[in-house]
């Protein structure tokens, strides 16, 4: 029994999740069907397909468009629940399939870009505090004033211009590897060439990463940064750093104490870029050649693949209520007072 | 001056929580307070007494037991907005939190809002009249109403608190530990001037507070509240000379002390 | 080190001054501050909000912020030994040795995050190189010693697990378990009860005695002072009106200052009085021609 109140705060998080994305994917249900216009007519017209009876018949059946809402309703769950979103009208694939077997190397890329760009807020943020040199400090924080006004795209262009098409260090952006298909086993590329011991594959790709995701770091960690700066000040001036050093602890420990005291706010801002980070990668992806759901959904607006695109909604937004998860689980666990139930007075 | 008036509480109580961590914040009480009444609270925390002043003026309901203001229930004074208006008007409420104030406005205009409210006085120069008037009896440099919350001392900021209580003409005053932040050389002013005020327009006075010098000044009758409960009730004279129930004798001796001399050492 | 020529001396300041930089002017918060304590004393600093009172404190403890404050001093000694008091540059100060602070609320004070052991551990385990063991029995033996039942399980709990009086003590545990020179106590009581002021000062005042502690209160409260404290330092505008023992303070040969504040303390006798004492009126009446 108390084990179950102890850890009763993650348990119900997660057992919430596939209610939450249950409610998601029943709302984009009926949002899907609320946009104007007939889908099935653009379709055969996309595709300079004669409008019939028939073929309008036939193309409602596919797109899981015939019959009462309510059916439809009846037979997406159905659908969802054995995990059968129906095929693409493009390749004919089941649209699980079609996400799947690309979402893992976009997730990829944007875990990198992430990772890189909370590595340099770190390391800002202890530089800031470590040392009190006037210039350092001022131009950590007019690079955090930068946060959401440079898009990734610019700074990737700008990277791709400097660093290949002048100075040539790079190689062109023409996909992860030079040649050759890309290994899968679990779908994320680095791991695969890893695995399957494709040295010279996972060499390329390491080195076709460089500019992506410097420039995913650079775009990102002004927003991480603000965050962290701002939590760093906070918590310097509170009493708490105060005590610690009036009582005589030691520095390495103070100065963890604030770190850790400032992270929270920064993990939060994670969590709610996740989202826009996804459409980021579809402009990286695009721009580098890289395959991934960007493509995907790409190809799914262009020829009104319904099936596809609204799978695609579905499952990318699952995503990021799990990576939002995750990012609140983190948060309550480095701060005991974020988990619900627990009083923030004594109690 | 004000009219007369009649708060009654019947058996009033305040529960919080359910089941094992239920607390009785204030168990039933009887009280009845008028204009003439100057009503010292005292207790130390957790012994109910702001509960039961956030009841008298609405902002907390109580479990059982009723609240009469001037005939009418508490409830029924709040159930509708014309009535609120009024009963917001006739029974003021002074907290010791001054972080009341909106810090983007001056002080000026914050003093008057009650008058606009609930008095619906929207003449400028009538609006200034009496801010003036009461500046002038609270002390204050009138000059200062220009200024934002934060450009005043503490000491200042409170009196400012009380002059938008006061400044609508309440016929009852509840002060919920107005002296406590205050620097004890500075609290002396505060309370001759709550006191003074009180006297000349005839208002009800209840005054709260945990510190007991401060209370057996302002009040005539005292309430010693602890855990919820009224130990001990009666004329403050009677109280200090001679206390008959324990906790009121241990509160009495703890601050006794003459001049320079110490207690431990 | 040097060794200390005065072995019994906690601290001693002699004409430090204060002056914090507001639009490029330097504004004195506290000037030529003279004092000193020896190990068994204890020291009231009494001033209203403006004094310079925290102001002194938090440059004794050496936690005046960085860039903005300017002090000087023609001697600062704590434990006997010159010390440093002048404004540090780093962002996170470093600490003074021999000097510990607390501070009004404790809940503010320990870190929210930490367990009470481990806020122990990054006091204790500073210095030599100590075993973990060692540490936490030291930890527990210093809840024991502030009166709290079962410290072995409140090294595991966290600050809010607590209750309020448990964390007070705790922080003056935490302030203690250095052993230092001079604890100084900003505001201990103003937010307590008559009745938990008393416990918390008598506490205060055992263990400092027993570890040869002076203490250092600053408040704004005269009667503290009267009932706790055998010396006073009366600060006005930042500079020193009297510094003497506590039982003088009525005396006439106190400034005039001194002397309105002891008046203006509200007393239980006064709820005679229709009207009580206030500083402004009680010094223009002891300013017009001598007492």
């Amino acid at each position: 029994m108390n084990w179950w109140r102890g850890n009763r705060w993650w348990l119900v998080r997660i057992l919430r999740l596939p209610l939450d994305v249950f409610v998601f994917a029943t709302i984009a249900f009926f949002l899907i069907r609320l946009l104007p216009g007939d889908p099935v007519v653009v379709s055969l017209a996309s595709r300079n397909e004669p409008v019939t009876p028939e073929s309008v018949a036939a193309l409602e059946a596919q797109m899981g468009l015939d019959g009462s809402i309510w059916s439809q309703l009846l037979r997406f769950w159905g659908g969802m629940f054995q995990g059968d979103f129906g095929a693409s009208l493009v390749s004919g694939a089941p649209v699980t399939q079609e996400v799947f077997s690309r979402l893992p190397s976009t997730v990829e890329l944007i875990l990198l870009g992430l990772g890189a760009a909370f590595v340099a807020t770190i390391v800002l943020g202890f530089l800031y505090t470590r040392f009190s040199n006037r210039a350092l400090r001022k131009s950590i924080q007019v690079y955090s004033s930068f946060a959401t006004t440079v898009p990734v795209f610019v700074i990737a262009v700008f990277a791709l211009l400097l660093l290949y098409v002048k100075l040539g260090w790079l190689p062109a952006p023409l996909g992860r590897v030079s040649s050759g298909v890309l290994p899968v086993v679990t779908g994320f590329p680095l791991l695969d060439e890893a695995i399957t011991g494709n040295w010279r594959m996972l060499g390329e790709t390491l080195v076709r990463y460089i500019m992506p995701v410097l420039a995913m770091m650079l775009a990102y960690t002004p927003n991480l940064l603000t965050q962290y700066l701002g939590g760093l000040d906070r918590e310097i001036a509170q009493t708490t750093t105060r005590f610690q050093v009036a009582s005589g602890a030691k520095r390495g420990w103070i100065f963890f104490s604030v770190f850790r005291r400032s992270l929270s706010s920064v993990v939060v801002v994670f969590g709610l870029f996740f989202g826009s980070l996804i459409g980021g990668a579809v402009t990286i992806e695009n721009l580098f050649g890289f395959g991934g759901i960007g493509q995907l959904g790409v190809r799914s607006v262009e020829s009104i693949d319904f099936p596809t695109l609204q799978g695609f909604l579905i499952i990318v937004v699952a995503f990021c209520l799990i990576a939002m998860l995750v990012v609140d689980l983190v948060n309550m666990w480095l701060d005991p007072r974020r988990r619900p139930g627990v009083a923030a007075e004594g109690n | 001056m004000a009219e007369s008036f009649e708060l009654v509480l019947s058996g009033v109580r305040k529960d919080y929580g359910r089941g094992s961590t239920a607390l009785t914040a204030v168990q039933p009480l009887d009280l009845r307070v008028t204009e003439e009444s100057e009503l010292g609270i005292i207790g130390e925390s957790g012994s109910g007494k702001s509960t039961l002043s956030r009841m008298i003026v609405g902002l907390e309901h109580p479990t059982s037991g009723e609240i009469v203001f001037d005939g009418r229930s508490v409830k029924e004074w709040l159930s509708t907005r014309r009535s609120r208006l009024e009963f917001r008007q006739q029974v003021q409420y002074v907290a010791q939190d001054t972080t009341s104030f909106d810090p983007r406005k001056t002080l000026g205009e914050a003093v008057a809002v009650p008058l606009r409210f609930l008095r619906g006085i929207t003449d400028r120069d009538e609006i200034r009249d009496r801010l003036d008037a009461i500046a002038e009896e609270l002390a204050l440099d009138p000059a200062m109403y220009e200024r934002l919350p934060h450009q005043v001392s503490g000491g200042q900021r409170q009196r400012f608190a009380l002059a938008r209580s006061l400044v609508v003409e309440p016929r009852l005053l509840l002060c919920d530990e107005v002296v406590s932040a205050l620097d004890v050389s500075v609290q002396g002013t505060v309370l001759n001037l709550i006191k003074g005020f009180v006297q000349r327009h005839r208002m009800g006075l209840m005054f709260v507070a945990h510190g007991l010098p401060a209370v057996t000044f302002i009040s005539r009758e005292l309430l010693v509240m602890k855990r919820g409960e009224v130990v001990e009730s009666g004329p403050v004279r009677d109280l200090v000379e001679s206390p008959q129930h324990p906790y009121t004798r241990e509160l009495m001796n703890a601050y006794d002390l003459d001049d320079g001399r110490k207690e431990l050492s | 080190m040097s060794t200390a020529t005065r072995p019994d001396e906690a601290i001693a300041v002699r004409d430090f001054s204060i002056s914090y930089r507001v639009d490029g002017e330097l504004v004195p918060a506290v000037s030529d501050v003279t004092f000193s304590l020896s190990r068994s004393e204890r020291l009231a600093v009494v001033g209203e909000s403006g004094s310079g009172k925290t102001t002194l404190a938090t440059a004794i403890a050496g936690l005046l912020p960085h860039g903005v404050a300017h002090v000087e001093y023609a001697d600062a000694r704590i434990a006997g030994r010159d010390v440093d008091l002048r404004v540090g540059h780093r962002v996170i100060p470093i600490s003074q040795l021999g000097v510990s602070m607390i501070f009004q609320d404790a809940m503010t004070s320990l870190d929210p995050v930490a367990s009470i052991g481990h806020q122990f551990r990054t006091v204790l385990a500073s210095g030599e190189r100590r075993s973990r063991r060692d540490v936490r029995g030291e930890a527990a033996h210093w809840i024991d010693r502030v009166g709290i039942p079962r410290p072995e399980r409140v090294l595991g709990l966290r600050p809010y697990e607590l209750s309020g009086g448990m964390r007070q003590r705790v922080m003056i545990a935490l302030a203690m378990c250095s052993k230092p020179a001079v604890l100084i106590a900003d505001e201990p009581t103003s937010a307590l009860d008559v009745a938990v002021s008393q416990r918390i000062m008598s506490l205060i005042l055992e263990l400092t005695a027993e570890l040869g502690t002076a203490v250092i209160a600053i408040t704004h409260d005269i009667d503290l002072a009267q009932r706790y404290l055998d010396r006073t330092l009366v600060l006005h505008q930042g500079i020193v009106q009297d510094f003497c023992a506590t039982d003088g303070l009525s005396a006439p040969e106190r400034s005039a200052y001194t002397r309105a504040l002891v008046k203006c303390v509200p007393r239980l006798r006064d709820f005679d009085r229709t009207s009580l004492p206030t500083l402004a009126a009680t010094m223009r009446g002891t300013g017009m021609g001598g007492a």
